[in-house]
């Protein structure tokens, strides 16, 4: 076989690939870069300027939203953490055949409607006049109608629900592929239930868990449609402040470096929890 | 001093009866093993001494102390995992005092003690090593002393050997007999390897379709089986199927083979070696004799003539496959080391013999 420098075959594979990264990742982010380093100093007259970053640092509302959005989003993947590690413990160490399988699916099916229509549910459930508020009333622990919507633990469930599949799913895999006899062997030696899990069983899960939290991590904060929907008029969601610079204001400057300080922090916190919890980038994504 | 009692132990799981009414006993310092093929209950039955698995019925008593309803964490029992479940993520040091810090023993104790059973078993320069770093055989010593170090009154080991190769397989075999002797300890050793069992054990219990067949000493076993499972489970075996023609006084068998031909056995077990009766004739290759003239002084009762069809040469256990003249069946025979065989070929003329106290009946049932 010929041997050269060029290998076509190669390449074309690699294409659709290549292709997508620069043509949808790399060169919008770059000309989201470019955008935010300018200002408009006259109609179709830019001059380079850190002025929109600027804006950001002096304008209490856009930081202290975007504090709120990182402290809120790290809050939500914890929660997600916190309620997806039992159920998938249960559905890959404690189950065997048909009904491991049915129970996975399950934890799938919610995700087969858009998030849309998930998070109208969760509005039907959680409103002045749905079913949560009309059930409080009729048991007798509470006299009027109670809003459950619009407020801070609203955009939390509805955040922890969205994401859980992304959590649910690295967790059961890595699970699964631990060794039922170490966790025998554990409680063979003297381990108790909490030993077991602490020693033998996080650590093993920890690079599942990671990837789990970074996924999540990354999808509550670029999340639009359920802060907006679930935490109303006053969500104060990052997300919405850049779709408001864009859409309500156009003033792209102003959303583009928004953009970047978004996709700056994001980066931040991950590289954050990969050093605090001592796994490599490659390892966790693997 | 019994360490160790089951009664009447009985486990199911769905319609299948995995243990049936298994009893033992087995004394402190004593090295037991249980002997049976893949399937035959005996990975249950020591699931059930080491607490992972609750029995329908019966009962297991350690020390004379009653087992029900207590977990494999407080049970005075530790297991060697047949793949060794050593801990990827701790250290060999960490692995073995896994267990101490368990029971909260003090810092200083634990390094002492780590230290002292590592060196033990030969790994006293590997305790900062990973588990990743060691041989197989290491891995395997780091597992029995992971668990030697909490001091348990009976250890179980689940075919700890299997994943090993021939050669490591033969030393461990050694190795594991010494550390049993040197600790003390009660091993409670599972396997389907018959030389295994038979190499180390004291007392060996072979097991099939989820009972004991026969319980006793690996010479036992060898030499006086008592069920024709035992007999063919337990070493090689040539075997004939015929009827009793005779039975004499003192309990030998006169027995006339499908072949035609006619052979002498002892009867395995008593009050059933009636004229008439089928039998099964189990007779080891290596009780057979061998030699190359019809006139030698040490013929036996049974007497065969053949010719040699192959020989399947393994060194001290070569084996000499005969056809027996006017029958299709093939008989192996251990192939004595002298020199006047040595220039045995396919084809030459051989004859057999052997003494019917070598040769066991068991009824046929159909």
């Amino acid at each position: 076989m010929r041997r050269s420098g060029f290998n076509l075959g190669l390449w074309l594979l690699l294409s659709p690939l290549l292709l997508w990264l620069l043509l949808l990742i790399l060169l919008p982010h770059v000309d989201l870069l470019l955008i935010s380093l300018r200002e408009r100093v006259a109609p179709r007259e830019y001059a380079f300027s850190l002025g929109n970053y600027r804006e950001f640092f002096q304008e209490p509302l856009y930081w202290r939203t975007f504090a709120r959005t990182a402290l809120l989003s790290i809050l939500a993947t914890a929660l997600t953490l916190l309620i997806a590690f039992p159920v998938s413990y249960y559905v890959a160490k404690m189950l065997r055949g048909r009904i491991k399988n049915a129970l996975f699916l399950l934890c799938l099916i919610p995700f087969w409607v858009s998030e849309l229509v998930r998070t109208y549910g969760w509005m039907i459930l959680l409103r002045e006049s749905g079913l949560v508020s009309n059930l409080l009333q009729w048991s007798g622990l509470s006299e009027t109608p109670v809003e459950l919507l619009y407020n801070d633990g609203a955009i939390t469930v509805g955040l922890v629900y969205s994401a859980m599949l992304f959590m649910v799913v690295p967790l059961i895999t890595t699970l699964d592929s631990l060794d039922d006899s170490l966790i025998e062997a554990g409680y063979d030696l003297g381990g108790s239930h909490w030993h077991v899990m602490w020693e033998i069983v996080i650590p093993h899960a920890m690079p599942g868990m990671v990837s789990g939290c970074i996924l999540v991590f990354m999808l509550t904060l670029g999340n639009y449609l359920t802060p907006t929907l679930l935490g109303g008029k006053d969500s104060l969601w990052f997300t919405e402040q850049i779709y408001t610079q864009f859409i309500t204001r156009f003033n792209w400057e102003q959303g583009s470096a928004f953009g970047i300080l978004l996709l700056m922090l994001s980066s931040l916190i991950v590289w954050l929890g990969l050093r605090l919890s001592r796994q490599s980038f490659a390892q966790v994504m693997s | 001093m019994i360490d160790l009692e089951c009664r009447e132990l009985v486990k199911t799981f769905d319609r299948f009866t995995a243990v049936d009414g298994v009893s033992l006993v087995v004394e402190k310092g004593a090295f037991f093993s249980i002997l049976g093929p893949s399937g035959c209950g005996k990975t249950t039955l020591m699931r059930m001494l080491a607490g992972f698995e609750t029995p329908d019925r019966g009962e297991v008593r350690i020390k004379g102390r009653s087992m029900l309803g207590v977990p494999p964490n407080r049970r005075p029992v530790n297991m060697v995992f047949q793949h060794l479940a050593l801990f990827p993520n701790m250290s060999v040091a960490e692995n073995v005092g896994y267990g101490l810090r368990r029971r909260k023993t003090p810092r200083v104790e634990i390094h002492r003690r780590v230290q002292d059973v590592l060196s033990r078993v030969g790994l006293g320069d590997s305790v900062d090593k990973r588990i990743d770093q060691l041989s197989g055989g290491q891995q395997q010593r780091v597992a029995i002393a992971r668990c030697l170090v909490l001091e348990p009154d009976v250890l179980l080991l689940d075919e700890p050997l299997g994943a090993l190769d021939l050669k490591l397989r033969e030393h461990m075999k050694v190795e594991l007999k010494k550390l049993q002797s040197e600790f003390g300890t009660t091993f409670i050793y599972i396997t389907h390897d018959q030389s295994e069992a038979l190499a180390m054990s004291d007392r060996v219990a072979v097991m099939n379709r989820g009972v004991f067949e026969q319980v006793g000493s690996p010479q036992d076993l060898y030499y006086r089986p008592e069920t024709p499972f035992v007999a063919s489970f337990v070493g090689e075996n040539n075997r004939w199927r015929g009827r009793i023609v005779h039975r004499d006084l003192e309990g030998r068998l006169q027995v006339r083979t499908e072949q035609g031909m006619s052979l002498y056995a002892s009867a395995a077990g008593r009050g059933w070696d009636r004229a008439g009766q089928e039998v099964e004739v189990f007779v080891r290759p290596e009780m057979i004799s061998l030699s190359l003239s019809a006139a030698h002084e040490e013929m036996h009762e049974n007497r065969l003539e053949g010719q040699v069809v192959n020989i399947l040469f393994d060194g001290s256990r070569s084996q000499v496959l005969v056809q027996q003249h006017g029958s299709d069946q093939e008989v192996a025979v251990n192939l004595p080391q002298a020199a006047e065989f040595s220039g045995l070929s396919e084809g030459a003329p051989v004859y057999l013999s052997w003494p019917s106290n070598r040769s066991h009946a068991f009824p046929f049932w159909a």
